[in-house]
């Protein structure tokens, strides 16, 4: 890869997400100046990294992440996932990304349809696979194990669920298709701290087990520290750092990345051991 | 002196306690940190304080403000308490403020009620209200709507509204919690400041830790709707005596800017906090407790022990602190 902003592994493994000259503009009004959300934003995403997306709200992360999995059009530059074309495509040619690229958002209750039990909430993203009766059970049965639900949970509705375990079942409803790709939107912002560790803790083990590039885009410095291996600041709509966690934490190169360090709140007294 | 002093309050929803046998005392210029996860009952308790739990909730106790019950009086002697001895931020600014009056009406309302200023007076004290919540062109922002202001103005309005007629406590329930970082930095100091200033003594209600470490002296742990642990912040954070605390606190520490990278799998308190009238009768905490036995089917008191108070019959000893905290809940 030739792209200046996104450091290459030297391993040389596959280029699964790429943004070039990324942007988006809106227009206020009709007869305005558009205002640019994100502005020139390149991106190279290798397979099997886990990369974090930090910066506050309005920063244009969340923006970023919708045009990556082409809920959004971008109005300059362009996406591709394993070197196709993916901005300004036809739903139908999108059809193998949409299985390989999925995502989940911070309200699970959002994404999960109130009216439908969690079986089915699962079950219909198999559709497209043309399983039968028999597979597609038994594949919503694996599924609820990987998140760690048990199996009755499938008869139930989702408002029958706890805020961490909703996030599992939206969790769960991503593996379906076997995706490469999990773009995941500030998936434990709304969960308690003790609760937030055990959703990190299923996302580790299912990157690990599903082979995932994982995408994470969260405002919170200390989970994406604990969870990405790379790392990507983003201020006013453009990228001002970025590279491995390590040493954006210990040695940050811009002053935006410095300030949102410092801001972090930390505990003063005597740390218990961890392990 | 206490400023504020609760005393077994008790409130239930029908036959279900949601907060038992709460009692805690702030004096003046003190500042008290509030944790437990959601459903512990820490804003119930913030709520019952500010008398606004609403009439199908049953309360019982004392909630003593300057020296008389608030639970004693009539509505009407509630109201020129609530903005006037008491102060309050919650987390979400923009329901907290009225989104079709100027950011500066809302504020002189507060003193136009309770100090019977005139209008003019009035506006004049909000403008002063929002210089000192550091609006760098008060006379302009006051004219602003709730809508054309950032989630940390908004944050800023509601707290020159708590401060308005210089209470003597402040109830902060989770102020910062919605903010940037950057911008909960701002606020954190600006609380700090204005709340010495000002002599008011801070209940602050956080699920961030860190945040009551840099904030408060002294902590009071709750679950299942009771106090379990509180005590002074660098005792019960430096060394938490209570599995629950311990637990909270070894699961943030994992999750810090200052945490082992290395580590793959973060600790975490088993299950999670039931539904009201779900926790166990005794320790409300045995269900999740790795630490439980039998005998945890009474409820242990709380009591001193240790420099702080404390209820748990099996409380992680000094000498095991370390290693308990950590191994709560995680495997391999």
């Amino acid at each position: 890869m030739t792209d200046s902003n996104s450091p290459a592994p030297a391993d040389g493994r596959a280029v699964v997400l790429e943004a070039r000259g990324l942007g988006k503009s809106y227009r206020a009004r009709p007869a305005g100046a558009p205002v640019a959300a994100l502005r020139d934003v390149n991106l190279t995403v290798f397979e099997g990294e886990t990369v974090g997306i930090v910066g506050e709200s309005g920063s244009g992360k969340s923006t970023l992440a919708r045009m990556l999995i082409a809920l959004d059009t971008p109005t300059a530059g362009e996406v591709r996932y394993r070197g196709r074309l993916v901005s300004h495509q036809s739903e139908r040619r999108l059809k193998e990304f949409r299985r390989k690229v999925q995502m989940v958002f911070q309200d699970p209750m959002g994404s999960l349809d109130p009216r439908m039990r969690v079986g089915e909430i699962l079950a219909e993203p198999l559709r497209a696979l043309g399983l039968n009766r028999a597979d597609e059970k038994a594949t919503v049965a694996e599924l609820l194990a990987a998140v760690a639900l048990p199996a009755e949970a499938s008869r139930s509705f989702p408002h029958q669920f706890s805020g961490g375990q909703r996030q599992r079942i939206a969790i769960a409803r991503t593996l379906g298709p076997r995706p490469d790709v999990l773009i995941a939107d500030e998936p434990v912002s709304a969960l308690d701290v003790s609760v937030r560790a055990q959703v990190l803790n299923l996302l580790t083990q299912l990157v690990r087990d599903y082979r995932l590039t994982l995408l994470f885009i969260s405002h919170d410095m200390a989970v994406v520290r604990h969870l990405c291996d790379r790392v990507v600041v983003i201020f006013r709509g453009q990228v001002v750092e970025d590279g491995a966690t390590e040493q954006v934490y210990e040695n940050p190169q811009h002053e935006y990345t410095r300030s949102l360090l410092n801001a972090v709140p930390r505990m003063s007294a005597p740390a218990l051991a961890e392990s | 002196m206490s400023v504020l002093s609760v005393t077994d309050l008790t409130i239930s929803i029908g036959e279900t306690p949601v907060v038992s046998d709460v009692s805690f005392e702030l004096d003046r210029g003190e500042r008290v940190g509030l944790i437990g996860e959601s459903g512990s009952g820490k804003s119930m308790t913030a709520f019952a304080v500010m008398g606004l739990l609403p009439d199908t909730m049953t309360v019982s106790g004392q909630i003593r403000l300057d020296g008389s019950n608030t639970l004693e009086m009539t509505e009407k002697q509630r109201c020129e308490l609530r903005g006037n001895r008491v102060g309050m931020v919650f987390q979400e600014p923009m329901t907290a403020l009225n989104p079709t009056m100027r950011v500066g009406a809302q504020i002189a309302e507060v003193v136009r009620i309770h100090r019977g200023l005139r209008r003019r007076a009035a506006w004049q004290h909000a403008v002063d209200l929002l210089a000192r919540v550091e609006f760098p062109d008060p006379a302009a922002q006051a004219r602003r709507y709730p809508h054309q202001l950032s989630g940390g103005q908004r944050q800023r309005v509601a707290l020159a509204i708590a401060i308005a007629c210089d209470p003597a406590v402040i109830l902060a329930d989770e102020p910062t919690t919605a903010l940037d970082v950057t911008v909960q930095a701002q606020m954190l100091d600006l609380m700090s400041r204005l709340v010495d200033e000002q002599g008011a003594a801070l209940l602050l209600i956080s699920h961030d830790l860190a945040v009551v470490d840099r904030m408060c002296s002294r902590v009071v742990t709750m679950y299942g709707g009771r106090i379990v642990e509180s005590g002074e912040t660098r005792k019960i954070f430096g060394e938490p005596r209570h599995p629950y605390t311990a637990g909270l606190r070894s699961t943030s520490a994992a999750v810090s800017l200052d945490s082992d990278r290395t580590l793959s799998e973060l600790p975490f308190i088993p299950g999670q906090v039931p539904g009201a009238g779900r926790f166990p009768p005794g320790c409300p905490f045995r269900t999740r407790c790795t630490r439980a036995s039998e005998e945890c089917a009474t409820m242990p008191p709380l009591a001193a022990a240790d420099e702080r108070l404390l209820a748990c019959w099996h409380p992680i000893t000094p000498t095991a602190s370390l290693a308990a905290a950590g191994t709560d809940g995680s495997s391999t």
